[in-house]
C-alpha cells in the first residue's frame, strides 16, 4: 500500500495539521489532493511531498545503523534509498534508539537551485512535523542541507555525485534568509518559482554514495543535534533528546524540572502525576515520553501559577481541598479533565443511562469520575466542593462540608 | 527497564514487519506494558507503537459495528452507536480502571492486558507464568483476588479485563493480522485457561497483531447491564463481574448473554447457565438455578472460596433485576 498526499506548503491550523495525519495513518486517505480550510494563511505555496518512512535496523556496508529511516518513494513506491534522497537518523545518536512517530514525515524539498544550475535533480529529507514543516521547512531545510554539505565537503568522502561548493544561504537566489545571514548585511531575494519535478534514476538497492554518505554522517554527532524529538510542553516548543525509557513523568520533572506533576504510586494507581494531553487527562508515570511527542501536554504550571490562580486552584485554597499538598496537582489536572469529558458528554459508571445526551455533576458522578485521583490526607470533602464549585451545576457554599 | 528500540509504525503493514522480528512487542496505550517493563516482568528488545493505526469505529454493513483495535477505551465508551446499541460495552469499559487510564488504554491493549496476580509481580515468588516451571506461590498464598473457575495446578491467575467480559457476552469477533494475513476469532475462543502453560495466555501467534474487534449486530440494548464487584467503590479489579443481557417474550427467556469477571484466566461465558435458561421461565428460582449450574465446577482456594457464593448471588440478583426492567428498546 502506498500513498501520495500533496499537501500546500501554508500555514495551517495545527487541527487540521492533526487530523490529516490521522487520516494518513489509518489508511483512509490515498491519493488525495487536500484543500486547506478556507480562511486560513494566503502565503504563497510550494509543494512538497510528504513519503512514507520506515525506521528498521539496518547495516549498511557492514555498519551496524540501528536507527537509520528507510525512506520510501512517493512516487516509485521504492523502499530503496533512491540516488539523490538520502537515509535520515531520527532521533537520539546512540545505538537502539530511534524516535518517529505518526505525525513525523520526511519532506522532500525540491533543491531548485541546484536544479537549475546543474539539471540534475536532488532533494534534501527534512524531518519534522507538518506543522513545523508548515512553519520553518524552508529555514529548516536550509540549514540542514547547508550542514550537510559542508559535513560532506570536509569529510572529503566520496558521494558518487558532484558535491555543489557551499554558498553562504544569502548568497543564494529564492532563499528564505536567516536571522544570522540579514545579521551580516544580506539583502532580501525573490522566491523560487515551483519546478516540477522530475524522476532521477533509481538504482536497485542501496547506492554506493549513499553508504559513503551514511557512513560519514555516522560519525558526525553535530549534524543530527537537531533531529531530536520535539515536545509542546504548558504552550513552550522543545526539542528534546532522551532515553526512550523515559517516563512522561520523569520527562516533566527531570528534565523540564517542573516538579507540579507528583510520582506518587509510579505505576497509575494514584493519579498524582495527572497532566493533560491535548486536553485529555492521562497519567504520565506510565506513560512513554516518546509517544506523547508534538501533543499539547499541558501540567500544573501551564494551568495557573502564583497571583494568577486557575478559578480551580482557587477553589481548592478557598474550599480546603488539601492538607499535604502531595495529589492536588494531579487532582487539578484531573478535575480540568474530567470537565472536557463532560463536555464531550463521555458517560461514566454511575450514570444511570449512558446514552443519555449529557450528564449532570452529581457528587456520585465527581466521585466516580475523580476516582483515579487519591487522597491520603482525605480532603475528599473539600476537593469534591471545589470542583462543584467551578464545573458544578449546584452552588457550594464555602466551609458548607467539614472536612474529613 | 532493559534498553529497547521504539519504532512507531506508520501503517500496518509496516507494524506487522517490525512486529515480526524477535523480541519485538506491540505497544498500545502502554498502561500495562510499561507497568511490566519497569518491573522487569516484560523485556522487549523492540517497542513497535500502533497507536494512532486502526483506531476508527465504523459500521459493517450487517448491522455490526467494527472498532478498531487502536481506539482508545474512552473513545468506544462514548461512542454515541456503542452507547445506544451496545450499552453493555459502555458501561463495562467505564467500570474498569480510571478515567486516565481509559484515556491512554487501546481496545487491544486491554485484551491483552496480562494478570494482576500479586505473586506474578514478585519476582522474589515463583511464578509459572513469568518462569516456566517455577511453581505457583498464589496457590498457597494470599488468593483472594485468584480464579474461581477453569484454574489449573499450575496457574490460578485471573484476567483482569471488564471490556472483554462484555465482549464475550457480546459474541463480538477480534480480528487479527500477521505477516501471512488476517483471521477472525470470537472472543470467547481469544484467551485461553492456564493449563500446563499458563504463559501462553491467548491464542495469538508471534507477530500477530490485533487490528480490530467487531460486534455482531445484536447488542441487547434493551436489557442488559454489567455489574462489578469489588473491594471499594471505584477503581478496583473484579472479585465478581457479571455481564448479561435478556431477551424476554412473554416471561419466557427467549435469548440469554451471560459472562463473569474476576473469576477466571479468562472472560468466563457461562453457558451451562445460558443452556439452563434459554426456553425456561425468567424467574428468580430458575436464575439460581443457573447461577448453581454455572459455579457447580468452582473450586475455592483458601481466600476466595467466598466469590462461589457471591458469583451465584450477583447473577442472580442482576438477572432478576434486568427481567424486571421495562422493556426500552
Amino acid at each position: 500500500m502506498s500513498w501520495t498526499v500533496r499537501l500546500p506548503m501554508m500555514c495551517r491550523p495545527a487541527f487540521q495539521t492533526v487530523s490529516t495525519v490521522q487520516a494518513v495513518a489509518s489508511g483512509s486517505l490515498s491519493n488525495t489532493h487536500l484543500i486547506p480550510p478556507s480562511g486560513s494563511s494566503t502565503k504563497p505555496s510550494t509543494d512538497v511531498d510528504v513519503l512514507k518512512i520506515r525506521s528498521p535496523p539496518e547495516r549498511i556496508d557492514g555498519t551496524l545503523i540501528h536507527d537509520v529511516a528507510r525512506v520510501r518513494c512517493c512516487c516509485c513506491d521504492s523502499h530503496n534509498v533512491v540516488n539523490g534522497i538520502v537515509e535520515v537518523r531520527f532521533g537520539k545518536k546512540s545505538p537502539g534508539i530511534a524516535t518517529c512517530n505518526a505525525e513525523t514525515r520526511i519532506v522532500v524539498h525540491r533543491h531548485m537551485a541546484y536544479r537549475r544550475r546543474t539539471g540534475k535533480s536532488r532533494s534534501y529529507v527534512v524531518r519534522g512535523t507538518l506543522s513545523q514543516i508548515d512553519e520553518q521547512s524552508s529555514a529548516f531545510s536550509q540549514q540542514l542541507s547547508d550542514r550537510f554539505l559542508r559535513r560532506l565537503q570536509a569529510a572529503q568522502v566520496d558521494t558518487g555525485f558532484d558535491i555543489p561548493a557551499y554558498e553562504m544561504p544569502h548568497q543564494r537566489p529564492g532563499r528564505k534568509m536567516s536571522r544570522r545571514a540579514r545579521s551580516i548585511g544580506a539583502t532580501t531575494q525573490t522566491p523560487d518559482r515551483a519546478v516540477e519535478y522530475t524522476e532521477p534514476e533509481r538504482p536497485g538497492g542501496v547506492d554506493a554514495g549513499t553508504q559513503t554518505l551514511a557512513r560519514a554522517l555516522l560519525v558526525d554527532s553535530d549534524f543530527w543535534r537537531e533531529a531530536s524529538m520535539h515536545f509542546v510542553v504548558n504552550g513552550d516548543e522543545l526539542e528534546l533528546d532522551f532515553d526512550p525509557r523515559t517516563s512522561l513523568l520523569d520527562l516533566l520533572r527531570e528534565r523540564l524540572h517542573l516538579f507540579g506533576s507528583k510520582k506518587g504510586c509510579n505505576q497509575g494507581a494514584c493519579g498524582a502525576c495527572t497532566v493533560l494531553v491535548d486536553g485529555e487527562r492521562i497519567n504520565s508515570c506510565v506513560a512513554l515520553a516518546v509517544q506523547y511527542q508534538d501533543r499539547q501536554i499541558t501540567t500544573i504550571e501551564g494551568l495557573g501559577a502564583p497571583g494568577v490562580l486557575h478559578p480551580l486552584q482557587a477553589a481548592f485554597v478557598e474550599h480546603d481541598g488539601f492538607q499535604c499538598g502531595y495529589c492536588t496537582p494531579g487532582q487539578i489536572c484531573s478535575a480540568v479533565g474530567m470537565a472536557g469529558e463532560l463536555k464531550r458528554g463521555v458517560p461514566s459508571y454511575v450514570s444511570a443511562d449512558v446514552a443519555a445526551e449529557c450528564f449532570d455533576l452529581t457528587d456520585e458522578e465527581l466521585r466516580e469520575r475523580m476516582s483515579g485521583n487519591l487522597c491520603r490526607c482525605g480532603a475528599h470533602n473539600g476537593i469534591v466542593d471545589a470542583i462543584q464549585e467551578i464545573f458544578g451545576e449546584a452552588e457550594v457554599e464555602p466551609g458548607k462540608r467539614e472536612a474529613a | 527497564m532493559t534498553p529497547f528500540t521504539y519504532e512507531r509504525a506508520i501503517d500496518r503493514q509496516a507494524a506487522l514487519a517490525l512486529g515480526a522480528g524477535s523480541g519485538a512487542k506491540y505497544l498500545g496505550g502502554g498502561t500495562n506494558l510499561v507497568d511490566l517493563m519497569r518491573e522487569t516482568i516484560e523485556h522487549p528488545e523492540v517497542l513497535v507503537d500502533v497507536t494512532g493505526l486502526s483506531c476508527g469505529i465504523e459500521e459493517t454493513g450487517d448491522g455490526g459495528l467494527r472498532i478498531g483495535a487502536g481506539a482508545k477505551n474512552t473513545a468506544v465508551a462514548a461512542d454515541r452507536r456503542v452507547r445506544e446499541r451496545y450499552p453493555l460495552l459502555a458501561q463495562a469499559i467505564l467500570a474498569g480502571a480510571s478515567a486516565q487510564i481509559r484515556n491512554m488504554a487501546t481496545v487491544g491493549g486491554n485484551l491483552l492486558q496480562r494478570t494482576r496476580c500479586g505473586y506474578f509481580y514478585d519476582d522474589a515468588a515463583r511464578c509459572n507464568k513469568r518462569e516456566t516451571g517455577a511453581g505457583c506461590d498464589a496457590i498457597e498464598g494470599f488468593n483472594r483476588m485468584h480464579a474461581i473457575l477453569g484454574a489449573s495446578a499450575a496457574c490460578v491467575a485471573t484476567h483482569p479485563s471488564d471490556m472483554a467480559v462484555a465482549l464475550a457476552a457480546l459474541d463480538a469477533v477480534a480480528t487479527v493480522e500477521g505477516q501471512s494475513g488476517a483471521r477472525d476469532i470470537p472472543l470467547v475462543e481469544f484467551h485461553l485457561l492456564p493449563g500446563e502453560t499458563p504463559q501462553i495466555e491467548t491464542v495469538l501467534k508471534p507477530g500477530e497483531l490485533v487490528t480490530a474487534v467487531t460486534l455482531p449486530r445484536e447488542g441487547f440494548a434493551g436489557r442488559s447491564t454489567y455489574r462489578k464487584v469489588r473491594d471499594r467503590a471505584s477503581y478496583a479489579f473484579a472479585l465478581v463481574s457479571v455481564a448479561a443481557a435478556l431477551d424476554l417474550e412473554a416471561g419466557t427467556v427467549k435469548a440469554v448473554r451471560l459472562a463473569l469477571g474476576g473469576v477466571a484466566h479468562r472472560p468466563w461465558r457461562a453457558t451451562a447457565a445460558e443452556d439452563a435458561l434459554t426456553g425456561g421461565p425468567a424467574t428468580e428460582a430458575a436464575f439460581r438455578a443457573a447461577a448453581e449450574a454455572e459455579l457447580a465446577p468452582a473450586q475455592g482456594l483458601r481466600d476466595n472460596a467466598f466469590k462461589i457464593e457471591l458469583a451465584r448471588r450477583v447473577i442472580t440478583d442482576t438477572l432478576v433485576k434486568l427481567a424486571a426492567l421495562r422493556e426500552t428498546a
